[in-house]
């Protein structure tokens, strides 16, 4: 094995006076493996966490909810044979307190809450029950709020507050429930009391009508059972299917399922990255071996082998590899440590910083893979070099590569190796096979049309005239001529701008997909039982100003699910929370012409603006394996003791119910004369949210309005970490291809400053050089984003709807946007790239040319 | 393993490439009888090439670069080829090389038929037989003139340290006075000190046949004199055979043959020290 040591040794000697042009191929594989580095032990902690700590965050190992009402003694006798268990009841209630307002997310917890984990409260003593702490002292029962409802309200710990017209003392200061992750996202601030407390509320009555009330159980199993068992057992022992029985994996769902999707998301992107760093490794070690042609010729005059042609080279690409993946793992593993309690507190699970091993290892496989595999072609071409050129002339490069004899050579076997490897770690870190081999046959696809575009479009450009625009004629010349870069800054533009359409729409659409419909949508403040002349004169208010963005007032009446599919509703058993409290007896219903921002179709279709037909009803998704009902069944209302039949026309997605949206919405002609109250949901322009509720107080003064903005805004917090990261690997992904374009503008360069500074010396202006140096990276540009663009659409489309099964909505403007951006950049960093052949004196220039 | 796959190296190659002496270099010590091909006892020809035509297409039509070549150049002979540009003296070089393959005929080098070797085999005959001196110098420019030349040595002997190949590269250079320039890189050094590195790396594995194109091509006359006498110096010191190409008529005069080539036809081949 001497000579193998003896060929590494002279390779990194032979890379030393080079290094520094390497920069470009560190700098992208260093940023690609960061992605994938940081991005998998982010999401690594997470997976970790859900499972180590699901029975914390579930507040049990199992969750039983109905909605209609509370369990039975029986029930209870029969849920307590399973384990030990608490109970906790969620409902909505307004809060008073020194004439302010407060809309209550109502937490009232039993005996032996929580059964794991602990109310995080500063005034919470360590060794007390909540229960305890919150029972009846001095005449008044206790509340942990939420500080930002103590702001609302004007209050502080050891005040007196009013929650549901029932007067509580504010014991403490709430900072999280132990089971916040699988409570959702529900509208107002949580106040915690205890289930005597809710007892003795006076006033039950939702401030908004529709959200309902909602009888929790956790369980914590006895030994022997675990939740995966357990579930049926209770679900078989209760016979009830109202009951909704969720274990910790259930409750975290959605929770998890987006996490899922968004680590998934970056990981792609991250591989995405990668390859179109792996573009940066090609470009970068063709251009240096080509270079090296000479060296290597020289070595095969002495009767070096192919082997140790190949090992020469591939020491310093491996070299090079060992930098950038280095250095990408350092940066990715330091940035999952900063990022991990930041994404804990978005996701409400505990990540602590710490590294996991197994996805460092695997972002540096894929890292040195992609150097491996797109160093690969070039090392093989550099065996081709034959001493010859030593004698004719010098720097002749390898002859192109024969595709065909390649595929048919065992030489190929390295490099499917190389690919299997990098798509099975691929598949490891996605826990996705068929996300991955999309991945990797539109990446192929992807290519393979950039290819055959380019090649469309060098055989036009040869058979088209040439243009009588003298800038333009001669820009297709250096687009068209022998050694020009056309295709590597196509390809390198082209697949930053796909990557750059992909991340912005799975972006999006991810973020839609979290909170179910476009939860920025929703309304700042919202009011019930609104008079005709009081919606006048709101929708006067919107437009007159600018403060208040939108304004709908919908009509709110109740009614009764009696008869389904023609049975009586009593004979049949609901299964989850929405179909048990839509039969749990006069619920609120509306009706619509238009389609609320805040909801999407789901099933079926939304009625035309117009429509005259028979009665039509939409229903919440939820109610469709709930009541067993499918488009075109009907149901039966009873409204003001009258019976309405109306057939079943779609099933909708939403996050926000009462006021903003219902669980069932009729079509327009069916309802309009009965009577109605009414409820108002105002959008404040971002920032103007406090002036717009001073202002609707003064105008309003018999309104009560109800602020959301505040659960809203702690929401959006959240969200906006997890944009933030988004936004942040999309553009060090974007960033890597700015890097790759680089590198493939510098392809050529020495021969373009040639060119640029003959023609100068010719006699043309430097402005006229410029320009046509512009106008052809313009076209180059143009051209790339004309294929990229429909590309990344396609792209962006398989992964949303297909593979992660989200919905999908593009932004055309900023698409626009993004390719004149790409258009305008690339034409700029181009033209730059011949401004030292057009320097003062052109003669210094030609003299280093002559001395190359 | 000590060698590369596919170019396993003979069993005595370790002593060739250490210098040890292979039978011609033993013969050759010494003398200019012992040079002349046709003086004293008869020896195989280091190069016999016969009956060689090496045609090349170009656009459909056959462009006859060699016609009917017939040479013998025996073992520590130097034979230097004249002839305008173009009249064929690089390529066929290149054939001597095993760089490239005649059309037709026989190119016998230290034995072996070239026109039959594979790829990998010519490779190892390059390592074990020959040495190129080119015109261009055609350093490595990233290592020094010391590592330059015992890069040469580590190709040839696979066996060798590291150590080992620098010791013999520092006397080798010492041998054509840059002993105190082995640390140098070539941007470093005179084009007369580059070609004189280029010589020590064409001789460090002592060679049987050394080929020279233009040795003296990009060097004023007076530096190119030195490096001729070097060339030829170590070349009788080794018994190395030498064919040289050259449009110098006075440093073809110093040759002990002098070979004519016109327009692909090798025609006169005189031999000038009687």
């Amino acid at each position: 094995m001497r000579w193998v040591w003896a060929s590494i040794r002279i390779g990194l000697l032979d890379m030393r006076g080079d290094f520094r042009r390497f920069w470009l191929l560190i700098a992208c594989l260093a940023v690609g493996t960061a992605l994938i580095a940081g991005v998998s032990s982010v999401g690594a902690s997470i997976k970790q966490a859900v499972e180590r700590d699901a029975a914390v965050l579930m507040g049990g190992d199992l969750e039983l909810t109905r909605a209609d009402r509370p369990a039975t003694a029986s029930e209870l006798a029969l849920l307590s044979s399973f384990g030990r268990l608490s109970n906790v009841v969620d409902t909505n209630v307004g809060a008073k307190a020194n004439g302010r307002d407060a809309f209550v997310d109502l937490v009232s917890v039993g005996e032996t809450y929580p059964l794991l984990g602990r109310i995080d409260s500063p005034d919470l003593p360590a060794d007390a029950q909540p229960y305890g702490f919150l029972s009846l002292r001095d005449g008044r029962f206790g509340t942990i709020v939420d500080p930002l409802m103590l702001d609302q309200l004007g209050a502080k710990v050891g005040d007196t507050i009013e929650i549901g017209g029932t007067p509580f003392e504010v014991r403490g200061a709430l900072r999280g429930l132990p089971d916040a992750a699988v409570r959702g996202f529900r509208l107002g601030l949580v106040a915690v009391i205890n289930t005597e407390g809710l007892a003795n509320i006076a006033d039950m009555t939702s401030p908004l009508p529709g959200l309902g009330t909602w009888f929790r159980y956790k369980l914590l199993l006895n030994p022997g059972l675990n939740a995966e068992t357990g579930k049926p057992a209770i679900e078989q022992a209760l016979g009830d299917a109202t009951w909704t029985v969720r274990s910790a994996r259930d409750g975290l769902g959605p929770m998890v399922r987006y996490y899922d999707l968004f680590m998934r998301f970056l990981v792609i992107v991250g591989l995405a990255s990668l390859l179109i760093g792996g573009v940066s490794v090609w470009t970068g070690i063709s251009a240096y071996v080509s270079e090296r042609a000479n060296v290597i010729a020289v070595l095969r005059s002495m009767g070096a082998g192919r082997a140790r042609i190949f090992i020469h080279f591939f020491s310093q690409v491996a070299t090079l590899a060992a930098i950038g993946v280095g250095i990408g793992l350092i940066v990715g593993a330091s940035t999952a440590l900063i990022v991990l309690p930041i994404v804990g507190d978005a996701v409400g699970v505990n990540l602590p910083p710490s590294l996991h091993l197994q996805p460092l290892l695997v972002a540096a496989g894929v890292g040195l893979l992609t150097a491996f595999a797109f160093s690969y072609l070039p090392l093989q071409q550099a065996q081709t070099i034959s001493p010859v050129t030593l004698f004719r002339s010098k720097g002749l490069a390898a002859p192109p590569i024969d595709w065909r004899a390649l595929v048919l050579s065992p030489r190929i076997i390295p490099l499917v190796l190389a690919a299997a490897g990098f798509l099975w770690l691929a598949v490891i870190m996605t826990d996705d096979a068929i996300l991955v081999a999309a991945f990797a046959l539109v990446s192929t696809l992807s290519v393979v049309l950039f290819r055959i575009a380019l090649a469309l479009a060098g055989t036009a450009i040869e058979r088209s005239p040439e243009p009588s625009n003298r800038t333009l004629r001669y820009a297709l010349r250096d687009i068209a001529g022998s050694g020009s870069n056309a295709p590597s800054v196509v390809i390198s533009v082209g697949l930053a701008l796909a990557m750059l359409v992909v991340v912005l729409a799975l972006e999006v659409n991810l973020r839609q997909e979290y909170l179910g419909a476009s939860v920025f949508d929703a309304p700042t403040l919202v009011a019930s039982d609104l008079f005709r002349d009081e919606v006048e004169a709101l929708q006067k208010l919107k437009d007159a100003g600018a403060d208040i963005t939108a304004f709908t007032a919908t009509p709110m009446l109740r009614g009764a699910l009696t008869s389904i599919k023609g049975k009586p509703s009593t004979q049949y058993t609901p299964h989850g929370p929405e179909a048990s409290f839509l039969l749990s007896g006069e619920v609120p219903l509306t009706y619509r012409t238009e389609l609320p921002s805040t909801s999407r179709v789901v099933a079926g279709a939304w009625w035309p603006a117009d429509y005259q037909g028979p009665p039509l009803v939409s229903l919440h998704q939820n109610l469709r394996s709930g009541l067993g009902v499918e488009i075109g069944d009907e149901l039966t209302f009873t409204i003001f003791g009258e019976e309405i039949t109306a057939k079943v026309s779609s099933f909708r997605d939403y996050s926000w119910q009462g006021g903003i949206d219902f669980l069932a919405t009729f079509s327009p002609g069916v309802l309009e004369a009965y009577p109605a109250t009414l409820l108002g949901a105002v959008t404040a322009a971002t920032g103007r949210e406090d002036a717009v509720e001073r202002q609707l107080a003064k105008a309003f003064p018999d309104v009560r309005f109800i602020a959301i903005g505040e659960t809203l805004e702690k929401i959006t917090a959240a969200l906006s970490q997890l944009s933030l990261a988004a936004t942040l690997v999309g553009g060090l992904a974007v960033g890597n291809g700015l890097l790759v374009l680089l590198g493939s503008l510098a392809t050529g360069r020495r021969q373009r400053q040639a060119d640029a500074v003959i023609t100068k010396v010719l006699g043309a202006r430097q402005s006229e050089v410029l320009l046509v140096s512009g106008v052809h990276f313009v076209l180059l540009a143009a051209f790339a984003a004309l294929i990229a663009t429909p590309v990344g659409i396609a792209l962006a489309w398989i992964l949303t709807k297909v593979l992660l099964e989200v919905d999908f909505t593009l932004n055309s403007g900023t698409l626009l946007l993004i390719d004149l951006g790409a258009i305008v950049i690339t034409g700029v960093l181009g033209a730059t790239t011949i401004l030292k052949g057009l320097a003062p004196r052109p003669a210094l220039f030609l003299r280093e040319l002559g001395a190359d | 393993m000590n060698d590369e796959p596919g170019t396993e190296a003979p069993k005595d190659q370790s002593a060739q490439s250490l210098g040890l002496a292979h039978p011609a270099s033993q013969k050759s010590e010494g003398g200019k009888n012992a040079r002349s091909g046709a003086a004293g006892a008869p020896q195989a020809p280091i190069i016999a090439v016969s009956g060689v035509n090496y045609t090349l297409d170009i656009a459909g039509r056959p462009l006859h670069i060699l016609r009917n070549i017939e040479l013998a150049v025996a073992p520590a002979e130097v034979a230097a080829i004249v002839g305008p540009s173009g009249s064929g003296k690089t390529s066929l070089l290149m054939l001597l090389a095993g760089l490239e393959r005649a059309t037709s005929g026989k190119v016998m080098v230290g034995g072996a038929d070239l026109t039959r070797l594979s790829e990998d085999d010519l490779a190892m005959f390059r390592r074990k037989t020959l040495g190129i001196v080119f015109q261009s110098f055609h350093l490595i420019p990233s290592l020094t003139a010391l590592d330059n030349v015992a890069l040469a040595l580590e190709i040839a002997s696979p066996g060798l340290t590291v150590g080992e190949a620098r010791k013999a590269a520092a006397e080798e250079l010492a041998a054509v006075g840059l002993g105190d320039r082995l640390h140098h890189r070539p941007a470093a050094l005179s084009g007369g000190e580059q070609q004189r590195v280029g010589l020590a790396r064409a001789m460090i594995a002592k060679p049987r046949l050394l080929l020279a194109d233009e040795p003296t091509g990009n060097l004023d006359q007076k530096t190119g004199a030195v490096v001729v006498e070097l060339m030829f110096n170590l070349a009788r010191r080794q018994g190395t055979a030498v064919v040289l190409i050259t449009h110098d008529p006075a440093l073809a005069a110093k040759a002990d043959r002098v070979l004519t080539m016109t327009q692909g036809d090798l025609v006169e081949a005189t031999p000038v020290h009687a």
